[in-house]
């Protein structure tokens, strides 16, 4: 559906050459959700703006449905936007505009009927439930209001392909669920491609498929969503994941107190992390009864991520004997497919 | 009510079918050469904008060229330059001097001016609109009139009434080569002559035209503003 091919970018700058873009490769596939996160400045925008070529790669290839658009020219990429819907942080929408008229603008130069544009109008605006506000100025709106227009502005012109560039940044977290939840309807009823730009991991977690991680212009992790959180295979995916729950919590105390008093200092930490079949309870009581080792739980946590559980714990082992070996304990935890990590 | 004009004005009776006259050239001066030169201001500062690194038209040899004129026009004082551009004015309409000599130095004087402001106020739309009107497939003429100008009314009318009442100023300027119009008016009657009453009434008639303009312009911006 879309390929991304080797896309380079650099920016001259007062401060000299930016390289934005490094050698980045995606191949995203009709009807998924697919997301880029990484922090400011990652280059996530500027990759995504090169799908619909708003920004030129310096070098690389744009396929989007098995044809290189790379090398279009402006009055052919017109025509190919027409098929890529784009919102944005900001909304941008047009002030002067009502929302009806903002929705009309990609509409009204396609030569199709204004009675049609109505009709069309119209029902855009009950997919995104704004039927009630067709005539009024995007000043009147809240935050979620302006971004379910600019949806509907972007999906007038029936795109197959939705980009989302921090769509849901400038919204309260309550907002922010319900235009990811009308994002994933979309995604379901129109089998609309959706790729989404962020900065927040949640976001990737809430409905993302697969994703990719970005830091300092390079892809340095893509899988699906539930292996990304399972097996994150770089320093930056485990950052992002501890950044999603409130495991996070715990590790910045455990880490910049050193001392927590609800804690035996002489004993080590462990974070486990286990998926799929592997769940925790049996667990500790099998390691009791096996082993007669003891867990002191500080911290857990069970996901569903594309409703299959994930499960974030963290223990302190010790035998029922002073002194006991526990390493045999922690290798029956290995074995049972729960990946072992110690953090302190 | 004429005793009144008679006691207030007393050169009024006199003079007013010239007073009508010159405020007649003044008008004909104000719309042709405003029209003109609001026409062509906008067009450059449109030109400005989209030719500019990273514009939606990028064209640097249009963007320096319009960039450096402006920036010369404007170093030179009015009143030379229409002494300059009587040669330039002889080759478009025809004389240097009168109602119709002044069309040319007027629109030269300007739409540099008015360029600037034009450049300034488009410059100044939040980018994104144009971003999304370029995701959306817009073709840049469509931006133009769709988003920059569009969504620029209140902001044009602002810079357009800013930059009528120093037109005013250079079209009383240009009746110094016989374009004639109230500004010469005043200086035939108001400063040689030395009619007090006359000035004064310049100044009402000036006061009066700005005023209207204004309340226009205000009624544009409070309608286009939301
Ligand atoms: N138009 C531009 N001109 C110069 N530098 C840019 C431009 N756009 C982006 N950059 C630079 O490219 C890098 C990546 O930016 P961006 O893609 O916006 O990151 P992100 O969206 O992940 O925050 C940053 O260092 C940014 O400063
Ligand atoms: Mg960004």
């Amino acid at each position: 559906m879309i390929k991304l091919e080797h896309i380079e970018k650099y920016f001259d700058t007062s401060k000299g050459k930016v390289h934005a873009v490094k050698d980045v490769s995606l191949n995203i596939k009709q009807g998924e959700i697919f997301g880029v996160i990484g922090f400011s400045g990652a280059g996530k925008s500027t990759i995504v703006r090169c799908i619909n070529l708003l920004e030129k790669p310096d070098s690389g290839k744009v396929i989007i449905d098995g044809e290189d658009i790379t090398d279009y020219s402006d009055k052919e990429l017109s025509s190919v936007r027409q098929s890529i819907g784009m919102i944005f942080q900001h909304f941008n929408l047009m002030p002067s505009r009502t929302v009806f008229d903002n929705i009309d603008m990609p509409l009204k130069r396609t030569g199709m009927k204004k009675e049609d544009r109505i009709k069309k109008i119209t029902k855009l605006l009950e997919l995104v439930e704004l039927s009630d506000k067709a005539y009024v100025h995007p000043s009147q709106l809240s935050g979620g209001q302006k971004q379910r227009v600019a949806i509907a502005r972007a999906l007038a012109c029936d795109p197959k392909i939705l980009l989302c560039d921090e769509a849901t940044s400038a919204l309260d977290p309550k907002t922010t669920a319900s235009i990811l939840k009308l994002l994933k309807t979309l995604n379901e009823q129109l089998k609309l491609t959706i790729v989404i730009i962020t900065h927040q991991m949640s976001v990737v977690k809430d409905i993302c498929h697969r994703a990719a991680i970005m830091e300092n212009g390079e892809v340095v992790e893509c899988n699906d969503v539930y292996e990304l959180f399972a097996n994150p295979k770089t320093e930056l995916g485990k950052k992002f994941i501890e950044t999603s729950g409130s495991s996070e919590n715990f590790l910045k105390l455990l880490h910049t107190k050193g001392k927590l008093e609800f804690i035996d200092e002489n004993l080590p930490v462990y974070h486990l992390t286990y998926t799929g079949n592997a769940t925790a309870i049996p667990l500790m009581s099998r390691l009791y009864a096996n082993f007669g080792i003891e867990a002191n739980i500080l911290y857990g946590n069970i996901d569903y991520i594309e409703e299959k559980p994930f499960g974030q714990l963290c223990v302190q082992l010790f035998g029922k004997e002073p002194n006991q070996d526990i390493e045999p304990a922690l290798e029956f935890i290995r074995k049972m497919g729960v990946s072992l990590e110690r953090i302190k | 009510m004429e005793n009144l004009v008679n006691t207030l004005l007393p050169n009024f009776e006199r003079l007013s079918e010239e007073f009508y006259s010159s405020l007649l050239d003044t008008l004909i001066m104000v719309l042709v050469s405003g029209t003109i030169a609001w026409v062509l201001g906008v067009v450059i500062g449109v030109l400005l904008v989209v030719c500019k690194k990273g514009g939606i038209l990028e064209n640097r040899f249009v963007y320096i060229f319009f960039d450096r004129a402006i920036d010369v026009l404007r170093a030179i004082p009015f009143i030379i330059l229409m002494v300059l551009l009587i040669p330039l004015s002889r080759a478009i309409v025809g004389t240097g001097s009168g109602l119709t000599g002044s069309f040319v130095a007027l629109i030269f004087g300007t739409v540099p001016f008015f360029s600037r402001q034009i450049e300034s106020v488009l410059s100044h739309l939040d980018s994104g609109l144009i971003e999304a009107s370029k995701a959306m497939g817009l073709r840049p003429l469509e931006i133009i009139f769709g988003v920059y100008l569009r969504e620029s009314i209140p902001g044009i009318t602002r810079v357009t009434m800013i930059t009528f009442v120093s037109f005013i100023g250079i079209t009383a300027i240009a009746g110094a080569i016989g374009a004639g119009g109230i500004g010469d008016f005043a200086i035939r009657y108001g400063y040689q002559m030395g009619y007090r009453d006359m000035i004064w009434l310049v100044v009402a008639v000036v006061l009066l035209i700005i005023s209207i303009v204004q309340g226009i312009g205000k009624l544009i911006i409070k309608k286009t503003t939301f």
